[in-house]
């Protein structure tokens, strides 16, 4: 039954669970597409997307290829006259050629002349073979592994912890959601939020070299904080409440370009003057921020990956004035959403949200098929349907066309369309990392015994959070906040949640520096412990050593050495990389025209463009189709017959409809003005108050009869 | 008025009949003709437990034909209780009954860290039966073995012992609820599309 359940072909396969796939696969089963969803993994999200056990995280970073590689190498010279006759088209490095070639020599031999008539297809298809590559020489985005084994002065802490390697859930590319940014929207529009749990951010802040052994500051998240504030002059104050007035008014322009009515001449006026511009420049020059004001806004705020003088880091181009308003924007409005602070944090790890797509993608029919073990791609040349497939030469004709996959027991699987991520199609030998294009994604989790935030700072803490009475999002400035009675019970810093800001040459570190310190409240770790997670962004040729670019900043905050009463201990640690852009740098010119491939997920600590990514994908795929409408509530669907109820789709469409209907509306209206004319937050306590499912009191009108 | 919501799972190999047990328990319907459960999560039973007690039985079916692979955390989370399906006419969906059972153990537990109670349900009994299911006695020594709450016959086509399979389940939720506490770091969760605070006191100017 499963067999002829996959033989009938697909409307889009998908190969590969990480975040973009996962909402493509979602958005076609949605649309009531036939939607077979694949993952050599046995877990969802992929290797540089994927959420982990202490345990399981070893294993991504350095797993241990199958024997398989051994036999492929002892073949590659017997395979080099074929991959000689199929380099005179398209194929340009002879390391691709080979790569191509390399796995499989006598199957290739086999299949290049064997023609494959699909029986589940009504017409005959010309379709060739090509062989994947072995899991080994498969491209894989994580690199330059390093796990550090505790030293034996913290074994005694450390011990008890490594026995609950379950209760950690560790992220590869740890990632948070600015609360108003479109995988928000899209999570509420599609119904798709219901399957997760976030928790609020507890603290923006932002790290500075002097003082030296200050803690990290709070960056303000009200106006409330801005006009307290003792650390800054009326000067420094004025100059930011008009920057912010600024990106204000250009929220609704920004949200979209066409409609240029609403917003103010002169604001208009400035922007499309500088709009392509350098940010550090327009904000020290024309907008005459101090030092002071311009490193919060530029690195807290903005998070630029610049100099505050304005020389770029390395080659890539300095951050335009557009990009940077929009930055502001969305940090601005998303403040107040859902707490104070802008950001929101999946519990259990950032591959929960692959899953919710998952889900909904099989609650719409598709088919997940984990731990898939596929031989080889069918492709087909369209553009010379008639020649003999004579020779490897077919590999090479100008149009390949990817027509499905064969699994190691010879299941035929259709398809039009092939969504893939890069390392389930990619031979390791086509990905150059030192590619001058090439970006990676350098990465430190460290366990630790407690926060990096002193205790004693807590009260301070504390009246900040409650201090809401006033809501004027985008502050700046650090120092103690207007404190109000505090409502809101004092968070223990080892319970908080944290994104501390760390900007370029603070700690020896060349780059800016995300470092996300997770507590209690994250659900990260068993209790004792405390995850941090450094990440950087930089061109792969310059800076390679994951350990050394974070070391700086590792030894200002902990200690390697017998538990201090003075620094947190790093009991564990991982060093590694992500390549972020291999089918930007893929050497790659023959992937079929109807294959695409998605970026890994690995970049800054915010997800801002997965949503608009996967649209973009499906809007080519399946253009004209809605993308992702509210799916209904279960709880809201009514059976009026069994057979409408399940097989009758037009009937379920407008079932369907009907519930999208009712379902909240993103809003049009500009987001951050809302929030700036809001007065007031109330305190986190009440403000996120949906109860769990499994909880007692949870209460919604059903429509369902009772039989009877 | 006391009242609850409990997520159950329903699993079982493809065919087995849990589509039909859910339709049968939830709207009393049968029908030979359904198809994959297509884009629903649960249905939804309301059960007047007691005079002063409702209990809302959300059912999960297993999403269309996540069968091949792992099913989504999304799927196993927050359940209190189980139902494995198969079908006596067919032996291989019996022995499946104990990887079913595996994966539910290995991937939900109550909060007190306890397996969550699992009924086995021996579905199509109103056909010609195969294997082990014919010997009641060793069906018992089975599911004591293998740690099942309890086994029962049933026929979604007959309407047989649906409602006291269920109504056993609900008992054995019942019993671990009264040592259950909610969890209390449920406070503070954050559901896009759930209520978002009410925050915006318009007109405030500044």
């Amino acid at each position: 039954m499963a067999d002829s359940e996959l033989e009938r072909p697909f409307d889009v396969i998908v190969l590969g669970t990480g975040l973009v796939e996962s909402i493509v696969a979602a958005a076609a089963a949605r649309a009531g597409k036939r939607v077979l969803h694949l993952d050599p993994n046995n877990y969802y999200g992929g290797a540089a997307g994927g959420s982990f056990t202490l345990d399981e995280l070893g294993q991504v970073l350095t797993p241990e290829w199958p024997a398989s590689k051994t036999s492929s190498s002892t073949a590659a010279p017997s395979a080099s006259p074929a991959a000689g006759s199929s380099t005179t088209d398209d194929k340009p490095t002879t390391a691709l050629t080979e790569a191509a070639c390399v796995q499989t020599p006598a199957e290739n031999a086999d299949s290049a002349s064997s023609i494959l008539r699909e029986p589940a297809s009504s017409q005959p298809l010309e379709l060739e073979r090509r062989p994947l590559p072995a899991a080994a020489d498969r491209f894989y985005p994580i690199g330059n592994a390093v796990v550090e084994q505790p030293l034996a002065s913290a074994a005694d802490i450390w011990a008890p912890l490594a026995r609950q390697s379950r209760r950690f859930t560790l992220d590869v590319s740890p990632r948070g959601l600015f609360s108003r940014s479109r995988i928000v929207e899209l999570l509420i529009s599609s119904n798709v939020g219901r399957y997760l749990e976030f928790k609020p951010v507890d603290q923006m802040c932002f790290a500075r070299s002097e003082p030296a052994g200050e803690a990290p500051q709070p960056v303000p998240c009200s106006r409330a904080d801005v006009f307290s504030s003792s650390a800054f002059g009326m000067l420094d104050k004025r100059v930011l409440m008009k920057l912010l007035s600024f990106c204000v008014a250009l929220g609704p322009y920004l949200q979209q370009p066409t409609d240029a009515s609403q917003v103010d001449p002169d604001v208009l006026a400035e922007f499309t003057r500088f709009k392509d511009t350098s940010l550090v420049q327009w904000l020290r020059a024309e907008r005459k921020l101090s030092p002071k004001l311009l490193y919060i806004v530029l690195y807290a705020i903005a998070a630029v990956d610049e100099s505050s003088t304005g020389e770029p880091l390395s080659s890539r181009a300095a951050l335009t004035v557009e990009q940077g308003v929009d930055r502001l924007c969305q940090y601005l409005s998303s403040l107040g959403r859902y707490s104070r602070t802008p950001m929101l944090w999946s519990q259990y790890g950032v591959a929960e949200l692959s899953q919710a797509f998952c889900r909904l993608c099989a609650v719409f029919a598709g088919t997940y098929i984990l731990r898939a073990d596929l031989a080889s791609m069918l492709v087909s040349s369209s553009a010379s349907p008639s020649t003999p497939a004579d020779t490897c030469a077919t590999e090479s004709v100008s149009s390949p066309t990817f027509a499905g996959f064969v699994d190691t027991e010879g299941h035929h699987m259709l398809a039009p369309w092939l969504v893939a991520s890069p390392e389930h199609v990619l031979p390791a030998s086509a990905v150059a990392r030192d590619h001058p294009e090439a970006i990676v994604t350098l990465r430190a989790i460290l366990v630790t015994n407690r926060s990096v935030f002193p205790a004693v700072g807590l009260k301070d803490q504390a009246a900040g959070d409650a201090s809401n009475a006033a809501t004027e999002p985008g502050a700046e400035e650090s120092s103690a906040d207007s404190a109000t009675p505090a409502p809101a019970p004092p968070v223990n810093p080892d319970a908080r949640i944290s994104f501390v800001c760390i900007p370029p040459d603070t700690y020896g570190n060349r780059h800016l520096v995300h470092m996300v310190e997770l507590g209690a409240n994250a659900g990260a770790a068993p209790a004792g412990a405390m995850v941090v997670h450094l990440t950087c962004q930089a061109f792969a040729s310059q800076l390679t050593n994951p350990r050394a670019a974070f070391g700086g900043i590792v030894a200002h905050y902990f200690d390697h050495n017998a538990p201090s009463s003075v620094r947190p201990v790093v009991l564990w640690s991982a060093y590694f990389d992500v390549l972020t852009n291999a089918p930007a740098v893929a050497a790659q010119t023959d992937t079929p025209a109807n294959v695409i491939l998605c970026a890994p997920m690995a970049s800054d600590s915010s997800i801002q463009n997965v949503a608009e990514e996967a649209r973009a994908i499906f809007d080519r795929i399946f253009p004209g189709e809605p993308f992702l409408p509210a799916a209904p509530n279960p709880e809201d669907i009514t059976w009026d017959a069994p057979s409408e109820a399940t097989s009758d789709s037009t009937a379920l469409d407008s079932t369907l409809d009907a519930a999208s209907d009712a379902a909240p509306a993103s809003s049009s209206t500009d987001p951050t003005a809302a929030v700036l004319a809001s007065d007031t937050i109330p305190p986190p306590s009440v403000a996120f108050g949906e109860v769990a499912a499994s909880s007692s009191d949870a209460v919604s009108p059903t429509s369902l009869p009772e039989p009877n | 008025m006391k009242e609850y919501l409990f997520k159950v799972l329903v699993v079982g190999d493809i065919g087995t009949g849990k589509t039909s047990i859910i339709k049968r328990y939830v709207h009393n319907i049968f029908s030979m003709h359904y198809k994959a459960t297509i884009g629903v999560d649960f249905a939804l039973k309301v059960i007047n437990w007691e005079p002063d007690t409702v209990v809302r039985l959300q059912l999960w079916d297993i999403a269309g034909q996540e069968r091949f692979g792992n099913m989504t955390r999304v799927y196993y989370k927050e359940a209190v209780a189980a139902i494995i399906v198969f079908d006596v006419t067919r032996v291989s969906t019996f022995e499946a009954v104990q990887k079913w059972k595996f994966d539910i153990d290995a991937k939900v537990k109550l909060s007190t860290g306890e397996d969550i109670p699992v009924v086995l349900l021996a579905n199509k009994c109103d056909l010609a039966k195969e294997g082990l299911v014919k010997n009641s006695a060793q069906m018992d020594k089975f599911c004591e073995d293998k740690g099942f709450a309890g086994w029962f016959e049933t026929s979604a086509k007959e309407n047989l012992n649906i409602d006291k399979a269920c109504r056993f389940l609900v008992t054995k939720i019942l019993e671990n609820t009264q040592s259950n506490q909610p969890a209390p770091e449920e406070n503070g969760i954050i559901r896009p599309g759930g209520p978002e605070p009410k925050q915006e006191a318009k007109g405030g100017c500044c």
